[in-house]
């Protein structure tokens, strides 16, 4: 019988085993058909390994070490380590990091991002601009924490290029008489809920940011949006979020530890708004004059703006699409988490209010509105009806 | 990298960097035995050293953080993993280049020759050879990469997860493919 494909291969190869290259030595011999078969294989595979020897790395060329290899294989799952924990760290623990400094780099995004040029005030003094109302994105918090999880540029620029300011302590108060005079608002409460548990008006703050475009760049780099190039006369440009005094009322089974009201205020006006699931039974209520944010004027900086909402987890169209139904030069673009809540347009007072309701924390609720040129929040447990009963007592 | 390692995947990478267990052991042996030939098979594929490395750790990283079930045949897995990452990036690279200007202009350009004729002559030789294999069949394709790096046919079997005996007739096959798709191009 004939050798087969394979073994003539394989004989050219010497991988036979040895009995199977007795038998090809001993048929070779008689077979001049098979012979011709071997030597046509041949040229074949010396013509494919010419062609493929074109591929072959250059003599004296080679990959590093299997040791550096190896090492850089073990750096890698120790950053992969220290990542998750940077990530875990992002996500829970607003306490190590002053509260504030979260709160200006959200405002500083917006600023930078959200605010068209059109709006921009064409005069070389600062523009200001003022939250009045409030706009809820939808995003998928995976994409947006595993982006800004993975960012090592974003602590950089937090330490290097913030600074924030306080006006004094948080200050218990009794009545909201005391607490308007300090915060310097007309402070209503809700009328049927008797005395607040826990009442405090929280001191004003401003959060400075200096642009450092080579620390933005590489934040940006960092969330996989090298395509954007931000104008050079950003470089210096001084970014001001001024946060107003703000009066909390809380009520029901609330923590009254240091922590928790510390957080609440900005919390409850900054871009995660809900965490209702740490107060458990407990509403909370939140009235400040509406923060402001002054940046340079002319900055023409729409296209990250989309970008902005792209690295909150919009594709390009839905960015585009969203970015042209917003007043951009008044609205606090809020996220919220795509499978985790559900949002819709509520009137408040006689304005419109954004009320979202929490799908993972039993009925949890956040209603957020601005009447006047003050902001509200209002979140707790319940349904719209409760948050909207308990707004509509607001004296 | 993704971030996505599942919770127990993470605590049992976590255990494993406390101490090296007997598990790191054989896989610092793993890299001595496989690295270099892997970046150098991968090498030929995407025809640069840090992606080849790059992918190559990416295989070692897979290996490392979901190791197969059948854990007699590391190696082999490891290969078949690499070799799936290094076609994955060559086909990227042809579907990237078809919209883009000749193939061996670029290549040319990217590499700064010392003779630029008898350069342009070996980078178009290299895409051509290349889109070639990217073309054909997954399994030849690396049928041919494997044995052309020098693995033995009982490597490659273990590669390919085929009979030791079934391989020279694979091979042979993958030449003659490969040889009518390129007699057809030129």
């Amino acid at each position: 019988m004939h050798l087969s494909e394979g073994e003539i291969r394989a004989y050219q190869d010497q991988e036979l085993s040895p009995d199977l290259l007795r038998h090809a030595q001993a048929h070779l011999e008689t077979c001049p058909r098979c012979q011709a078969r071997v030597a046509a294989s041949q040229a074949v595979s010396q013509r494919v390994s010419a062609h493929l020897a074109a591929l072959e790395p250059a003599p004296f060329q080679a990959p590093i070490p299997a040791k550096a290899g190896h090492a850089r294989m073990k750096a890698q799952l120790t950053n992969l380590e220290k990542e998750k924990q940077n990530m875990w760290q992002k996500l829970t623990s607003r306490i190590s990091r002053p509260v504030w400094a979260t709160l200006a780099v959200i405002a500083i995004l917006m600023v930078s991002l959200a605010f068209a040029p059109v709006r921009a005030i064409a005069s070389s003094f600062l523009s200001m601009f003022r939250v009045e109302q409030i706009k809820v994105v939808q995003v998928n918090p995976a994409d947006f924490q595993n982006k800004l999880g993975s960012s090592s540029q974003l602590e950089d620029m937090l330490s290097k290029s913030v600074q924030v300011d306080k006006n004094g302590e948080p200050k218990d108060v009794t009545s909201a008489a005391e607490a308007s005079q300090l915060a310097g608002i007309s402070v209503v409460l809700p009328a049927d809920s008797g005395a607040p548990q826990k009442f405090v008006v929280q001191p004003s703050g401003t959060a400075t940011m200096t642009v450092d475009l080579k620390l933005v760049q590489a934040v940006l780099t960092d969330l996989g949006r090298t395509d954007i190039k931000l104008p050079a006369a950003l470089d210096g440009a001084v970014v001001k979020v001024e946060i107003p005094a703000s009066v909390v009322a809380m009520y029901g089974d609330c923590q009254f530890d240091k922590t928790a009201a510390a957080q609440a205020v900005p919390e409850k006006g900054s871009s995660d708004l809900p965490r209702p699931d740490r107060l458990s039974n407990c509403t909370t209520f939140m009235q400040m004059s509406s923060p402001s944010v002054s940046a340079p004027p002319g900055l023409d900086l729409s296209q990250i703006g989309e970008a902005y909402l792209q690295v909150l987890g919009m594709t390009a169209d839905e960015a585009a699409s969203f970015a042209r139904n917003v007043d951009w030069a008044t609205t606090f673009v809020v996220p919220i988490p795509r499978d985790g809540a559900q949002y819709q347009d509520v009137q408040v007072d006689g304005v419109t209010g954004t009320f979202i309701q929490f799908l993972r924390s039993q009925h949890k609720y956040a209603l957020v509105w601005v009447k006047d040129g003050i902001l509200y929040t209002l979140s707790g447990p319940g349904d719209v009806s409760a948050a909207l009963n308990l707004a509509g007592s607001l004296k | 990298m993704t971030m996505t390692l599942s919770k127990k995947r993470n605590q049992a990478v976590q255990a494993k960097q406390k101490a090296p267990s007997p598990e790191q052991l054989v896989f610092e042996d793993l890299f001595q035995q496989h690295w270099s030939r892997l970046c150098g098979l991968l090498f030929r594929l995407v025809g640069d050293w840090d992606e080849a490395q790059d992918l190559a750790l990416d295989a070692f990283m897979k290996l490392y953080s979901q190791p197969p079930a059948d854990e007699h045949n590391p190696g082999g897995w490891l290969y078949r993993v690499g070799m799936n990452l290094g076609f994955n990036a060559l086909r990227a690279r042809q579907r990237r280049q078809r919209y883009e200007e000749k193939a061996g202009v670029q290549a040319l350009e990217a590499e700064h020759p010392s003779d630029p004729a008898e350069e342009l002559e070996s980078a178009q030789e290299r895409e051509q050879v290349r889109s070639i294999l990217a073309a054909m069949k997954p399994r030849e394709a690396q049928t041919l990469i494997l044995r052309h790096s020098g693995l033995s046919y009982a490597e490659i079997a273990a590669v390919l997860d085929v009979s030791p005996a079934s391989v020279g007739t694979l091979i042979a096959r993958a030449e003659r493919e490969f040889e009518q798709r390129y007699t057809r191009i030129l």
